[in-house]
């Protein structure tokens, strides 16, 4: 009786078991093929990589033939320098970005001054209006600064970021009292209690925040397209449209080699992460 | 000592200029200027020449059945594309926060899409959805059923739209709702285990109630990145077909940046604000936590 | 007088020293920049800076569809960027309407103007000013799959044999098969490059022959939905539809081409260069445009153009510039790097004379240049972007199975309503 009911469960887990991991397998494979697909394409020639699409078959997620032709082709046109130039990009933005917000975070979450509400609102109200809805005006206004063609241009209008700064807020209000009243009381100033106390201790937040950052200027596209079109300041995603056509021609291998490139990298990037950029700011601070 | 009081008092200015000045300068400028934009027309003056036509462009907006189709269609798909997407990624989440052997794993590739650039995204799914040779007909085919048109038709292509859209956006905002899942504490889980309450149970009156903050996080996020969705239509439908996908970005878009319209365009845009603004209220008075 | 020789040559040197000092100073480099997706640029550039070694010319590249838009937004926001403005041929009326081009009717040399083809010389003008000179030349040519044509039994037409679109049409459903039932032809009979776009599909209609635009340049009721047009595209549908020669979907009829998948394939004369250097592995061939039966030749062509942005500040470097890619010098130079002809007459009769090409594949250039004289430009009217744009949306929708009278009839409204402000 007891071993029927053991066996009862067993068998209940196993079903259990065995529909979960059939779901997560099934999903799992949905993300997995367009991308292989893309990253075989790259490894093909432009002659090889329609073969095995049309009509379409299994063997279109293995590469027709394996060559680097796409890679060295895009090198030879200057991937090589969007890459480099979206990895500074990436990187000023990043550091920037966190400066920004961070500052303004803990001034949210610990720090008391007037129009506190008020300010805050503005914060929050900003990230609810896309950038995308103000593209024509923010290009004029850059454009009268007479930042088109620079870095500053491209840097400087995203470095305040709502979303960044309510998380730091979120994660710096969650930072026990004690931590920084005892510095407070040795008569350490706030810029020293954020800088030596605060900051050692967000490593979570400041990853997320990082990791958002960077990820916003790598996926970015047209933005960079209307400040900076010149191919000194070119960057990958405008590098990816541009590379893959040319009047009207599709140089396929070139295209998905690109695409290749644009996106291992910041799938590199987010790996490593992922346990801050799940753990970190993101559920902390919005927890019930 | 006097001097550290006074430098003090400035410190909250210190901490928060930097921020507030590039948010007013780089976020806010920009949308006074574009409904000042939408008062004027440029398009068919000299170059920097503006004429002043007061309310005709918004006018323009509410009596041309195109750019007022776009708005219906936009809200058609909002109402749809959030609850469901949002309802996904709680699921999802719920999933990938099993114990159980592997998860990591499969957390690590559903992480993938989050990374992935529209344009990437698009290119990928526009091929797979073709009606001859796409992999999902393939698919389709092999087990035995009809043939789709998907982006083809006027039934489905905006289905095809919310789709691709949701092979990124669920995995994306699953993501918030793991971290979530992952904060509740295990004590609360406990002891609704030993009153006997099943995994839904538990996962409705339970879980769900403590992710109140984060789903309305999620889904004001959602509305937003979805009222002003552009890129899957500009790369795969145009808006197409029969104007099925004309969305309301994509027609501000067109009027703007094809047919060089700038005052009607931001005239779409203020008006599309205003009902983001709108939508987002009222998610947030409906959400908004009761103590 | 001897003492204050030496000092006087002194002096006088030492004059011409600070003027070739204040002259090469007053010669500060100049950078002109260029939005653009063309291939070939970058040459050209550069062969202008090797004339004219003060100006350098930054090429910025985009693609296709961003050149428009670029060039929406910095010239309508009265940006001194670009200073050379590429326009497409169609769009040199509408750029010229909003006062984004300046008149060159002084900075192109007459001989050179005199030296264009007669059809891309009226795409440069409005106005009666020359605003936009053309760069090179190009034609819509039909290429076939000789060998799916010779297990269909069908005879390739000659170099210089111009079937009519019924000819086509019956090839066509010759060609088309699906031996393994699937339901996805394994050949198709017949796809346009540029399947939703009015600059591939307008000789359809301009053949029968009838109208694409009112002569007011405006009007489009009662001309796009008029019985010819239902007539032309009610074909077009059929072709996809029907008949099912043709793919719907976003198949691009290149990669189709290629892979033997397609036996007839009417696009732009610049992809023989894309056939000659990625070889394919059938034996293909060129033939001119079709027409209807009993109806007009037309033919699809026409060039990008150059204009010079009003806003710029160096606006005369920028001339010189546009006159020098319009030269035949530079001509040569776009049909090295991707096999698009010189819009100079009398280099296409040197071309066509070459014994080069008298043998195929470079027979193909020949043929494609052949059809110079013709080219009909698109139609001529200040709201083009809007006409192209409404009418792509009612291509693709006939395409794919909509009802032919009614969509060209929504399409004929829209239209109308996008021009209204055209008429104050």
């Amino acid at each position: 009786m007891n071993r029927d009911h053991t066996t009862l469960l067993r068998l209940r887990k196993a079903r259990r078991y065995i529909l979960l991991y059939a779901l997560l397998i099934a999903i799992a494979i949905a993300i997995i093929l367009p991308i292989s697909w893309i990253v075989a394409s790259s490894f093909s020639t432009r002659e090889t990589v329609w073969k095995n699409v049309l009509p379409f078959s299994w063997r279109a997620f293995f590469p027709a033939d394996f060559t680097l032709d796409g890679y060295q082709a895009i090198f030879e046109k200057d991937f090589g320098r969007a890459l480099l130039n979206t990895f500074f990009l990436g990187a000023v933005t990043v550091v920037f970005g966190i400066a920004v917000g961070a500052m303004s975070g803990f001034a949210f979450a610990r720090l008391k001054f007037r129009a506190k509400n008020f300010l805050f609102a503005l914060v929050i109200f900003s990230f609810m209006i896309p950038g995308d809805l103000t593209i024509i005006p923010s290009f004029v206004l850059v454009r009268d600064l007479g930042w088109l063609g620079t870095w500053q241009g491209l840097i400087v209008p995203g470095l305040a970021n709502g979303i960044i700064i309510f998380l730091f807020r979120q994660f710096f209000a969650e930072i026990p009292q004690d931590l920084i009243d005892a510095p407070r009381v040795d008569g350490a100033t706030w810029l020293q209690v954020f800088i030596r106390i605060i900051l050692p201790i967000s490593k979570p937040a400041l990853i997320s925040a990082g990791v958002i950052l960077f990820l916003g200027q790598w996926n970015n596209f047209f933005w960079p397209l209307l400040v900076a079109p010149d191919p000194e300041l070119r960057v990958v995603q405008v590098a990816v449209s541009i590379i893959g056509i040319e009047q009207q021609v599709h140089l396929w291998e070139q295209m998905f080699a690109s695409s290749t490139l644009a996106m291992l990298v910041p799938v590199l990037l987010i790996l490593p992460f992922q346990r801050y950029y799940v753990g970190g700011i993101l559920g902390s601070g919005l927890k019930g | 000592m006097r001097n550290k009081l006074r430098l003090e008092r400035w410190t909250p200015a210190f901490f928060l200029a930097p921020a507030i000045i590039l948010l007013i300068v780089f976020r806010y400028i920009p949308i006074v200027l574009g409904f000042e934009e939408a008062l004027y027309t440029n398009s068919l003056s000299l170059a920097g020449a503006r004429k002043f036509v007061g309310l005709n462009n918004f006018i323009a907006v509410f009596e041309d059945p195109v750019v007022w189709g776009s708005f219906k269609t936009t809200m058609v798909f909002s109402l749809v594309v959030n609850p469901l997407q949002v309802g996904l990624a709680l699921l999802l989440a719920e999933l990938i926060n099993q114990r159980v052997p592997g998860i990591a794993v499969f957390r690590a590739i559903y992480l993938v899409p989050v990374a992935i650039s529209m344009n990437v995204t698009a290119i990928a799914w526009g091929l797979a959805l073709d009606p001859n040779y796409g992999l999902i007909n393939g698919i389709i085919r092999t087990l035995g059923l009809p043939r789709q048109p998907f982006l083809q038709h006027p039934s489905q292509a905006l289905w095809s739209i919310i789709g691709i859209i949701s092979w990124i956006g669920v995995p994306y905002w699953s993501l918030f709702f793991l971290a979530g899942l992952q904060g509740i504490s295990s004590d609360v889980l406990e002891s609704a285990h030993v009153d006997g309450a099943g995994s839904l149970r538990t996962f409705i009156s339970i879980k769900l109630p403590l992710l109140r903050r984060i789903i309305a996080f999620v889904l004001v996020s959602d509305t937003v990145v979805n009222f002003t969705l552009f890129a899957p239509i500009y790369l795969i439908t145009r808006g197409g077909p029969q104007l099925s996908t004309h969305l309301v970005m994509y027609e501000a878009y067109r009027r703007g940046l094809v047919y060089g319209d700038i005052g009607i365009a931001s005239a779409i845009i203020s008006v599309l604000l205003i009902v983001v603004v709108a939508f987002v209220a009222v998610e947030f008075i409906v959400l908004r936590p009761r103590h | 007088m001897f003492v204050r020789k030496p000092l006087r040559l002194f002096g006088l040197s030492l004059l011409i020293l600070l003027l070739a000092l204040t002259a090469v100073s007053g010669q500060d480099a100049v950078e002109l920049s260029w939005i653009t997706d063309l291939p070939g640029a970058e040459e050209v550039a550069a062969r202008f800076t090797e004339y004219n070694p003060n100006i350098t010319v930054r090429v910025d590249k985009v693609s296709f569809r961003e050149v428009f838009q670029q060039n929406q937004i910095r010239l309508g926001s009265g940006s001194s960027e670009p200073d050379i403005v590429s326009v497409d041929a169609p769009v040199v009326a509408s750029y010229g309407f909003r006062g984004w081009l300046l008149s060159l009717d002084d900075a192109i040399p007459a001989e050179q103007i005199d030296g264009w083809v007669d059809a891309l010389h009226t795409s440069s003008i409005y106005n009666g000013q020359l605003l936009a000179p053309p760069i090179w030349n190009s034609a819509q040519v039909m290429y076939y799959n000789a060998a799916l044509m010779e297990a269909a039994g069908i005879t390739p037409p000659a170099p210089d044999e111009r079937w009519t679109w019924e000819q086509v049409t019956e090839a066509a459903q010759a060609l088309a098969s699906d031996a393994d039932a699937d339901g996805v032809n394994d050949v198709w009979g017949l796809q346009f490059g540029q399947y939703n776009r009015i600059y591939q599909l307008q000789p359809i209609p301009e053949s029968l022959p009838t109208a694409v635009l009112g002569d007011d340049g405006l009007t489009v009721e009662g001309i796009i939905d008029s019985d010819d047009w239902v007539k032309a595209f009610t074909w077009f549908s059929d072709l996809h539809n029907t008949l099912n020669v043709s793919p719907q979907g976003g198949i691009s009829s290149g990669e189709l081409f290629r892979n033997s998948q397609l036996g007839i394939y009417v696009d732009g004369g610049w992809m023989i260069n894309q056939f000659i250097n990625n070889p394919l592995d059938f034996d293909w061939g060129v033939a001119p445009h079709p027409y209807w039966d009993g109806g007009e030749v037309t033919v699809p062509g026409d060039s990008w153009h150059l204009g010079v942005n009003p806003n710029s500040e160096h606006t005369e470097e920028a001339a010189a510039f546009v006159a020098f890619a319009s030269s035949s010098e530079a001509g040569r130079i776009w049909f090295d790097v991707w096999g698009v002809w010189p819009a100079h007459e009398e280099m296409l009769a040197e071309f066509a004379e070459d014994p080069a090409n008298a043998e195929f594949p470079n027979l193909a250039f020949v043929v494609a240049a052949g059809e110079a004289p013709y080219v009909t430009p698109r139609p001529l009217t200040v709201g083009y972007l809007e006409y192209e744009e409404i009418l792509s949306d009612a291509f693709e929708d006939i395409r794919n199975g909509a009802d032919v009278a009614e969509t060209l009839g929504q399409a004929a409204g829209r239209i109308e309503r996008e021009m209204d402000k055209y008429r104050e």
